[in-house]
């Protein structure tokens, strides 16, 4: 095995230039001849320096020598001689660069975490030898290759000066694994990771001999926000409620205030006292038929700011249209009148279907044909498709109520008689909700395929149950059962959390977005053109970030993968603009409904949170190494080029000090 | 250009007019009338210069008033003038201008002499003597004077003075004043010819030449200096400190010419060829006080 090899042998071809070099150094030594009147003096002066007399012979080819071992060096440079042992030697290093919410934070020179890790990953790569070979990977989120092996330092450079501050999670055991990956069996493989230490399984790193881990940013107090969601109330069809959780990440007491807003309306102001390392929850309920962002923002100047903010989505709660065929009842039409959200129309004459996307309530009148959609029947008086009438019970009281049945829900019906109720005998799938002694039913649930039907056996006019309680829940409950959005989440997803969204074939009208592992949205949208022409529903996707990045989303069958996040604020869902020549929306619009809505708003918003305690904690786990001045470089590391140069660079700085003082020509 | 044109005669004549009595007794009277013996006649007193013979110090104005002078003499008799010209290959070195310089003035100071009715007799030499003029007197002999300096042509491979001097002594009939024009780059010393005119009771009067050039070269780097003289070659690397060195040690040359005429009282007169003959002339004159 040679000791030596040459990394560019045609280099050796400069050699050449000492053909022009012995040239003129051969025209040089004909010197320009002066005549003078006496050679007196010049003799005197110069017979001074007679014991240099050898030596003023031998100067002018000195500095021949000189200018050929200048030349020698350098072509020994551009050959680029490199010894066997450092070829041997030459390392793979995999630089792993934690760029996860906690390296947003602040630190005292006003520069971020992620500054100071890039800043010394810069020092890092500039003092590479020049055979070792490093690829820089990123931690948050997903771990990202950012660059891989290689061995120019300005593309390195220029790749950690682009690594992006993000609000993801750390997760740097999945980057190191990436980086294991990488490295494979190298001999001389290692494994750098600069971070602020703030996760969990610092300890097992440590322990791997291959793993060197670098500290960067010091102990912080922080302040974060570390659960926040939101859902409409399952009482109430305008109410919803905020589910809250502030944490205390110092070793002092806290006191603080948190604000929530919903779009730009102040909604309240909560005031915390927090003990070090306590977690404060808090439930807060409002009412709001609008919905929208509802904002959570912490009054704490702490140096991560990310964690002091949170923002849900509060779904939008539209007006139901509610069409009540009566000739004259005082009692429903005021209970009606008082549920929220109802839209209420009266009239005399039972139209053949429900108005769309609404309910009929039919008092007394009920035709033959019972309508389709979804129906509520008071007091029916003549038979039906659906049922037919019997004799008047004679004991129309409660006797059994299914109390499984959201529709009952809160119905407290003791000693309540239903006058006028007859039995009835129902032709479909029919669920009894109150009988009577015998098993009469006097509210019922029927099943149909044009949509479902309640029935309430019980002339209002004769008995109490009008003036009992019980009577508004119970319509309340069989409205809101028919709009179906009790309790509506739509949950604010975590950073670094992947969200998938299925999206059926071509031919299936509707979309439906299911949120994440953690939790399903249970919510379904369809694809439709603003002119109302179903589009295809292989339409283009785009994911819209806060900070309006757009990202094409890629199918995978059925299925749209979003994330994972790393950017917290609202993310948009929506379809690709120049998909087409019409503009395509995407609608959410509730499960349970028709799909014969029309669409008003377009977009899929998802709300995304820091919430992550582990990052909002800002107090390394461990001790790391300091980073700060450290050098991959060991003495003798460069190559034999950079000596050969630096030998060559002396040596014209020799000659010319040395011709300046004419010691050599 | 001629090197005597009727300009340059023009210019003699009135050298002529303002230098009556240059060499009687004007120049170094003193040595002239220890020669003569007697006949002392008290012309002038000068300032005392440190070189001067303390014997012709006046006492007697020093004890009165305190005042350093020194007596000079006038002497009655004609005098022989020598000219001893060096027409080395030195002098001729570049564009011959030493050379020339000195034979104007050579023929300017001729011609004050045979004015003056002294005798004029002119030696050119080398590394010998290689002309020489016969003493001749009489303004009308300026003519044959002139024509002779325009004849000497540069030629010997050496400079020697002495030898010169030598042959002067032995061929004279009788001592006198001699005026040597030369760059005295005498490769065995200027002063062992002195010396000689010296020791034969002759009054050498030194015109030392030499160009601005030679006094401060300028030349650097590597060069090959070539003698004009002998054609020897050497090859040197002059740097800025073998100029300083070249011009300290050429100072010293001239100033071992001063010292060596002070010493031994002799009148010496040094210049470059930039200043013309006349005022040079002009010059002698102020210094030995014959005009102002």
């Amino acid at each position: 095995m040679n000791l030596l090899e040459f990394a560019n042998p045609s280099g050796w071809w400069w050699l050449a230039l000492a053909i022009p070099i012995l040239l003129l150094y051969i025209l040089k030594i004909r010197l320009r001849r002066q005549q003078v009147p006496t050679l007196l003096f010049w003799d005197q002066l110069f017979d001074e320096k007679k014991p240099r007399a050898w030596w003023q012979r031998l100067r002018h080819l000195l500095s021949l020598l000189l200018q050929f071992a200048f030349l020698a060096l350098v072509v020994a440079a551009l050959v680029d001689p490199l010894w066997s042992w450092q070829r041997e030697q030459a390392r793979r290093i995999v630089l792993v660069i934690d760029n996860s919410a906690s390296m947003r934070a602040a630190e005292a020179q006003g520069t971020t975490r992620l500054d100071e890790a890039k800043q010394a990953a810069g020092s890092l790569v500039q003092s590479l030898r020049s055979q070792d070979r490093m690829a820089v990977l990123s931690a948050a989120g997903r771990p990202e290759v950012v660059i891989g092996m290689t061995d120019h330092q300005r593309s390195l450079l220029n790749a950690i000066g682009g690594i992006p501050a993000t609000d993801g999670p750390t997760d740097v055991a999945a980057a190191v694994t990436a980086a294991e990956r990488l490295l494979a069996d190298h001999e001389h493989g290692e494994i750098l990771v600069i971070t602020d230490g703030c996760f969990a399984d610092l300890d097992a790193l440590k322990a791997n001999p291959r793993i060197t881990l670098y500290g960067v940013g010091s102990k912080q107090d922080n302040v974060a926000i570390t659960r926040y969601q939101v859902r409409r109330s399952l009482l109430d069809a305008v109410g919803y409620q905020v589910l809250l959780d502030v944490t205390n990440f110092s070793d002092a007491d806290k006191s603080c205030r948190v604000e929530l807003a919903l779009g730009e309306e102040l909604v309240d102001v909560l005031p915390l006292d927090l003990k070090p390392g306590e977690t404060v929850s808090r439930f807060v309920d409002h009412t709001s038929a609008t919905g929208g962002e509802l904002h959570a923002k912490l009054d704490v100047a702490d140096s991560l700011d990310t964690d002091n903010r949170a923002l849900a989505v509060l779904p939008e709660r539209k007006p139901v249209r509610v069409q009540l065929v009566t000739k004259g009842n005082l009692f429903l039409k005021g209970v009606l009148e008082s549920i929220p959200l109802v839209d209420l129309q009266i009239t005399s004459e039972a139209p053949s279907v429900a108005p769309p996307g609404g309910i009929l309530v039919l008092d007394k009148i009920v035709p033959a044909q019972l309508p389709s959609g979804r129906v509520v029947v008071v007091d029916p008086q003549t038979a039906t498709d659906a049922w037919t009438l019997g004799e008047p019970l004679s004991q129309p009281i409660v006797a059994k109520v299914d109390k499984e049945s959201p529709l009952v829900q809160h119905v407290r019906l003791d000693n309540v008689l239903f006058p006028g109720a007859r039995q009835m005998s129902f032709t479909g799938e029919v669920e009894p909700l109150i009988q009577d002694p015998l098993d009469g039913p006097l509210f019922a649930r029927l099943e149909r395929p044009g949509g479902d039907a309640v029935v309430l056996a019980c002339n209002l006019d004769q008995g109490d149950l009008p003036l009992r309680i019980a009577f508004p829940v119970l319509m309340k409950n069989t409205i809101e059962w028919f709009q179906g959005n009790s309790g509506e989440l739509r949950p604010a997803m975590a950073t670094g959390e992947m969200l998938a969204l299925d999206v059926p074939t071509v031919g299936n009208k509707s979309l439906v977005a299911n949120a994440g592992p953690v939790e399903p949205l249970d919510e379904a949208v369809e694809v439709q053109a603003v002119d109302g022409e179903i589009r295809s529903t292989t339409q283009a996707l785009e994911l819209v970030s806060p900070s309006q990045q757009i990202t094409p989303l890629a199918r995978t069958g059925e299925q749209v993968t979003l994330g994972p996040l790393l950017e917290t604020g609202l993310w948009t869902v929506r379809s690709a603009s120049a998909a087409g020549d019409k503009p395509v929306v995407l609608t959410p619009i509730s499960s349970k409904s028709t799909g014969d809505e029309t669409n008003t708003e377009s977009d899929i918003l998802i709300a995304c949170n820091l919430v992550d305690p582990a990052e909002s904690d800002l107090r390394p786990r461990g001790e790391l190494a300091e980073v700060q001045g450290r050098s991959l470089a060991i003495l003798g590391g460069q190559s034999l080029w950079f000596y050969l140069t630096l030998v060559a660079a002396l040596l014209i700085a020799s000659e010319w000090w040395l011709y300046q003082r004419r010691i050599v020509g | 250009m001629a090197l005597f044109d009727s300009e340059f005669l023009k210019r003699l004549e009135y050298l002529s007019l303002v230098s009556r009595r240059v060499f009687r007794g004007r120049l170094l009277a003193q040595r002239r009338t220890k020669q003569l013996g007697g006949g002392i006649e008290f012309a002038d007193h000068r300032e005392y210069s440190p070189g001067d013979d303390l014997r012709y110090l006046d006492w007697n104005i020093y004890a009165r008033y305190g005042d350093v002078l020194l007596k000079r003499f006038q002497e009655e008799e004609d005098l022989h003038v020598y000219f001893l010209i060096d027409v080395s290959r030195s002098m001729s070195h570049g564009s011959g201008e030493k050379l020339d310089y000195a034979r104007r003035v050579a023929a300017a100071l001729a011609y004050i002499a045979l004015a003056d009715m002294d005798r004029v007799s002119i030696y050119a030499y080398s590394d010998a003597v290689t002309e020489v003029l016969p003493l001749t007197r009489g303004k009308d002999r300026i003519l044959s004077v002139l024509r002779f300096l325009e004849n000497l042509k540069p030629s010997g491979a050496t400079t020697r003075l002495q030898a010169a001097a030598t042959s002067l002594v032995h061929r004279a009939s009788r001592s006198g004043l001699v005026i040597v024009l030369s760059d005295l780059y005498d490769q065995q010393g200027f002063r062992a010819g002195l010396d000689m005119l010296r020791y034969h009771r002759f009054e050498p009067h030194v015109i030392q030449l030499h160009t601005a050039a030679e006094a401060n070269p300028t030349w650097l780097g590597d060069i090959e200096l070539e003698d004009a003289e002998s054609g020897d070659l050497r090859k040197l690397t002059i740097t800025e400190r073998k100029l300083r060195q070249y011009r300290e040690l050429f100072t010293e040359f001239l100033a071992s010419i001063d010292s060596y005429c002070r010493m031994y009282s002799l009148s010496c007169t040094r210049t470059t060829t930039d200043l013309p003959f006349d005022e040079l002339i002009l010059r002698m004159m102020r210094t030995a006080g014959v005009t102002t």
